[in-house]
């Protein structure tokens, strides 16, 4: 009896090791270090064959992950993709993220929850047909330290039941993410760039007085992200002034920037660079 | 003279912005003069290695980046190039408290654990050194010529991943600047994105 019990433990003991050692098979959502990602659909089935997704970090306090440009550190999610024959998605869509200034370093950051939209389009007319969407995330995520994290995800199709009464509200979710993604600007805005010394100076032109405002860059290594932004009120305007990338070797052509100005107004602005 | 003044004012004005701005560490121009010390307590000066390569390696041992290199590429780049002269010195900007700080003894066990051969390891709690480069990342690499010109500020490649696995197929632009440089040929790559985790400074005062 004893000794059966202590074969037991040893045996339990056995078993554990070898689940926790062996990959964890593909899921729809996976548990990491300070952070679980999900994939998320925003209908039961693909519609025409179109289907809007998302790919959902949640993270605990604290933690972050990056936009497509992180700035001065670290790196955005990186996804690989198994597709069925004929499916294809969308690259990812990037919420509008925050600007993190820690001890004079800057980067792009998401905390608490993101989700990354992005499309799939299936290749097949039967809208009904078993589908399965394998992706392997890695991604950063940080604190004052970093951890760096991977998953391998799947959504298959049909849902079962438990996924399919969650779908409203990850339409709600991927639908909220979509409207938070940076647009070209409104018409009206108006943007010039001219290179001064070792700074860019970049004219926003709204048709109103503008005060205050912040600039993301969409391309890295432009922008030195740690410098302050410095801005000026134009009477029909704002003016920012933004100090060249140590990395920056020759002025580009265009500018390619998020503008974030008072009041929510987000626009993405091609700021050509005078010569 | 009220011109004249207003004339003093803003060259005075255009001076100041003008320090303010200066790049610190910038391609082509000579490498911002530092004097650090190393886990040895030695005092050491970019001054002193005039007339030789240099390689400046951020590091911090518990990023994850720094850990991807750790795992034997980077102590193969150090064991190469300093056996062909060129001075590597790694710099540890982390503060007291935060990851990746460490005394000079623990610097050296490290050293000797991983069988990390740099010339010299410099320790800059304080983070003059690492502020004075604007070392952003761990690792972020600076190449300067026997002139004390700097000729390469960036990633240590091409492959921004935390994965061994990436380094088989990676571009080193350390190592590609340094045989450029000897060869007397341009650098292809003067610069690049410098990835890793943030350098662990002190918060400002």
């Amino acid at each position: 009896m004893r000794v059966s019990s202590a074969l037991g433990v040893v045996l339990v003991c056995a078993l554990t090791a070898a689940t926790a050692s062996a990959q964890a098979p593909p899921a729809r959502t996976a548990a990491a270090s300070h952070v679980t990602v999900e994939l998320l659909t925003s209908a039961e089935q693909p519609v025409g064959g179109q289907l809007a997704c998302g790919l959902q970090f949640t993270l605990e306090s604290g933690w972050h992950i990056y936009w497509q440009n992180p700035g001065d550190s670290g790196s955005p999610p990186d996804t690989q993709w198994q597709l069925p024959a004929g499916a294809s998605v969308s690259p990812f869509e990037w919420p509008l993220p925050e600007r993190l200034d820690e001890a004079g370093s800057v980067t792009y950051v998401y905390r608490d929850r993101v989700v990354l939209p992005f499309a799939l389009t299936t290749g097949v007319g039967d809208a009904a047909a078993p589908l399965a969407l394998r992706a392997n995330v890695r991604w950063l995520v940080c604190r004052d330290i970093c951890v760096a994290g991977k998953a391998a995800l799947e959504l298959k199709f049909p849902l079962d039941e438990v996924d399919r009464a969650r779908v409203p509200e990850w339409e709600a979710l991927i639908a909220r993410a979509k409207r938070q993604v940076p647009r070209p600007a409104a018409f009206s805005w108006k943007a010039t760039a001219r290179a001064s010394g070792d700074s860019f100076v970049v004219d926003i032109t709204t048709g109103q007085f503008e005060q205050g405002g912040t600039i993301f860059p969409l391309d890295v290594s432009q922008i030195d992200d740690g410098a302050p932004q410095r801005r000026e009120s134009l009477p029909a305007g704002v003016r920012f002034t933004l100090r060249k990338s140590q990395q920056l070797v020759k002025d580009p052509a265009t500018l390619r920037l998020v503008v974030v100005l008072p009041g929510g107004r987000v626009g993405i602005v091609d700021a050509p660079l005078s010569r | 003279m009220r011109i004249t003044s207003i004339w003093v004012l803003t060259l005075a004005l255009v001076l100041v912005t003008g320090a303010l701005t200066i790049h610190a560490a910038k391609i082509g121009e000579p490498a911002p003069a530092f004097t650090a010390t190393d886990t040895k307590g030695k005092t050491r000066t970019l001054a002193s290695f005039k007339g030789k390569w240099v390689v400046l390696e951020w590091h911090n041992n518990g990023c994850p980046y720094v850990k991807r290199h750790y795992a034997g590429n980077m102590q193969k780049l150090q064991q190469d190039w300093t056996a062909k002269g060129v001075v590597w010195l790694t710099v540890i900007s982390s503060a007291p408290g935060t990851q990746g700080y460490v005394t000079a003894a623990e610097a050296d066990a490290y050293a000797k654990d991983v069988k990390a051969t740099p010339t010299a390891i410099l320790l800059d709690p304080k983070g003059d050194l690492g502020h004075l480069y604007e070392a952003r990342t761990t690792p972020h690499m600076y190449v300067i010529n026997p002139q004390g010109v700097l000729v390469y500020n960036g990633a240590i490649d091409n492959k921004p991943s935390t994965d061994p696995a990436d380094n088989a197929a990676a571009s080193n632009y350390v190592s590609a600047a340094l045989r450029e440089g000897m060869a007397g040929k341009p650098i292809t790559t003067p610069t690049s994105r410098p990835y890793g985790c943030s350098v662990k400074y002190a918060p400002p005062k």
